[in-house]
């Protein structure tokens, strides 16, 4: 099973595909196999960031049962050992999948015969996007670090803590109550962490059963499109704070410097870190590529504690 | 979502048992600056009542363990109760605080500036900072009142500003004769008047004239020595 990390985050244009495009070549020159899965149906350009055209052929031949394994559909980049699956392809409606398409996805996700796979998705918190986050437990949020952002991406947590805590009471034997609660339509109504609380008060033993699959998430943050003018502890103190209040382990990989030139690389049609390697942007997001090639990196290698 | 209802007040700051009183300021600067209304680091993440506990409860736990005498109370309680075991206590008042450590890091001085932005509306510092800012002539004495009230170390200004103790203490003691050149001292002045949050401009006019009109006084400027 390769290491997946999918990669998310609530709000639109902070760049979640910048970031696994790039993440992507340089897990990839560490000289491991990647896959990049395009999974923002419906708005896909990951290829655009990697310097290609849009590729013939995708996901799409995956889904009508063309190509009967996920793999087949996948392209060679411009980098070696990189791969992409482009969702470019598939028809206009992809941005509804049904279910059982959904489901036949991510059950080949996790089969895909890569060392890594990076999943970029769309903005927003809708069904689709946070069971694809679901698909390993090493999720990364990316936001930037404006209030707008940040907001986003803690709403994307309690969404995505939500809808894990939603099917494991499907799948066990819950409370009446907790179960009306969960199925009532207005589900907006109900937090992720009023649902624990509940459960916590009504019935220990089952709260405890849900924080323990909770706990076992790993999530990770970038801190992308990072200005001078930031404070540069924001980082820590998010990672403080959502390990401190939230149920599960989260981890602060670095904060990647804003860099004007990623628009001028988009309108050449280059792979950023190819076009631009020795910049601040390049090296931050180099520092992040080898925390999750390496699993146990270097201590110097760590963000500094404040 | 977790809150700090099981947490005592220790764990709350996030402070050893035996944290000295520099420490516990410190981390109640640190915690305000995460958990206070403008934070961008918790922005949305609470509702405004969950909000609203979780800084009343940093409150409660910094005034019992700044203050001594409830701070010794509370530990007893602790102790007797069984949560914290005495020996966790034991180093407290042998540990020596350490002067002018280096401490400066950005997150100091973001929390820095946060305390002295939330003192700077109490009536003391209010009447302070306009007793400096009515006046033509500013004395050091003037700023090390008003650092005292905001109840900043010296440590803390050379943290941020790497002016040394002992400049700042001659600052302060309007000692001239032994002040830094003219270039540097306006710099150092600047500086200094940023952290207290009070117009730097008028800090540094009024501390030359100051210095001027005590030269004046002397007769003669004495010329200063090379090094």
């Amino acid at each position: 099973m390769p290491k997946i990390y999918p990669i998310g985050g609530g709000k639109g244009g902070v760049g979640k595909s910048f970031v696994a495009a790039s993440l992507g070549a340089m897990i990839a020159q560490h000289g491991k196999t990647v896959a990049l899965l395009d999974l923002d149906l419906g708005a896909s350009n990951l290829h655009t960031f990697l310097g290609m055209s849009a590729p013939k052929d995708g996901l799409n031949l995956f889904l009508n049962k063309t190509a009967q394994n996920l793999e087949r559909v996948a392209v060679p980049t411009p980098v070696t050992n990189l791969f992409l699956i482009s969702s470019s392809t598939c028809s206009m409606e992809i941005a509804n999948l049904f279910y059982a398409q959904k489901i036949k996805l991510i059950n080949a996700v996790k089969k895909l015969p890569f060392d890594y796979v990076l999943i970029d998705l769309g903005a927003g918190t809708n069904f689709n996007t946070l069971d694809f986050f679901l698909t390993s437990s090493k999720g990364i949020f990316v936001c930037t670090p404006e209030p707008t952002s940040i907001e986003n991406a803690f709403r994307f947590i309690k969404a995505v803590y939500l809808r894990k805590i939603k099917q494991l009471i499907r799948q066990h034997d819950f409370d009446a109550r907790v179960n009306a609660a969960i199925l009532d339509t207005d589900s907006s109504a109900v937090k992720s962490q009023d649902l624990l609380d509940m459960v916590s008060k009504d019935d220990p033993e089952k709260a405890s059963l849900l924080k323990a699959h909770i706990g076992r998430f790993q999530f990770k943050l970038i801190l992308n499109q990072f200005r001078r003018s930031a404070d540069t502890s924001l980082g820590n103190k998010i990672e403080a704070v959502c390990n401190r209040h939230f149920y599960s382990p989260f981890e602060f990989l670095g904060q990647v410097a804003f860099d004007e030139r990623v628009i001028d690389s988009i309108y050449a049609r280059k792979l950023y870190i190819t076009a631009y390697p020795a910049t601040i942007t390049a090296m931050d997001l180099k520092q992040i590529a080898e925390l999750l090639a390496n699993p146990q990196p270097a201590p110097s290698l760590r963000q500094q504690a404040p | 979502m977790k809150t700090f209802e099981n947490e005592n007040y220790y764990e709350i700051l996030q402070v050893p048992a035996n944290a000295r009183a520099d420490e516990i300021k410190q981390a109640y600067r640190d915690a305000l600056a995460i958990y206070e209304t403008e934070s961008v680091a918790t922005y949305s993440l609470f509702s405004e009542e969950q909000r609203e506990r979780l800084l009343q409860a940093i409150e409660t736990a910094f005034g019992t363990l700044i203050n001594e005498d409830k701070r010794t109370a509370y530990n007893q309680m602790l102790m007797a109760t069984g949560q914290v075991d005495a020996a966790n206590f034991s180093r407290q008042g042998q540990r020596q605080l350490a002067a002018y450590s280096d401490t400066g890091s950005p997150s100091t001085e973001k929390s820095l500036s946060q305390w002295v932005l939330k003192k700077a509306d109490t009536p003391k510092i209010r009447q302070l900072i306009e007793a400096i800012l009515s006046q033509d002539q500013l004395s050091g004495l003037a700023l090390k009142q008003l650092r005292e009230a905001y109840g900043i170390e010296l440590s803390e200004i050379y943290a941020i500003t790497k002016i040394s103790g002992d400049s700042l203490k001659r600052i302060e003691a309007d000692q001239f004769e032994d002040l830094p050149a003219e270039v540097y001292l306006k710099q150092f002045l600047k500086s200094y008047a940023d952290i207290l949050h009070i117009d730097s401009r008028h800090v540094v006019d009024g501390y030359l004239k100051s210095m001027a009109r005590d030269r004046a006084e002397k007769g003669a400027v004495r010329p200063r020595p090379l090094l």
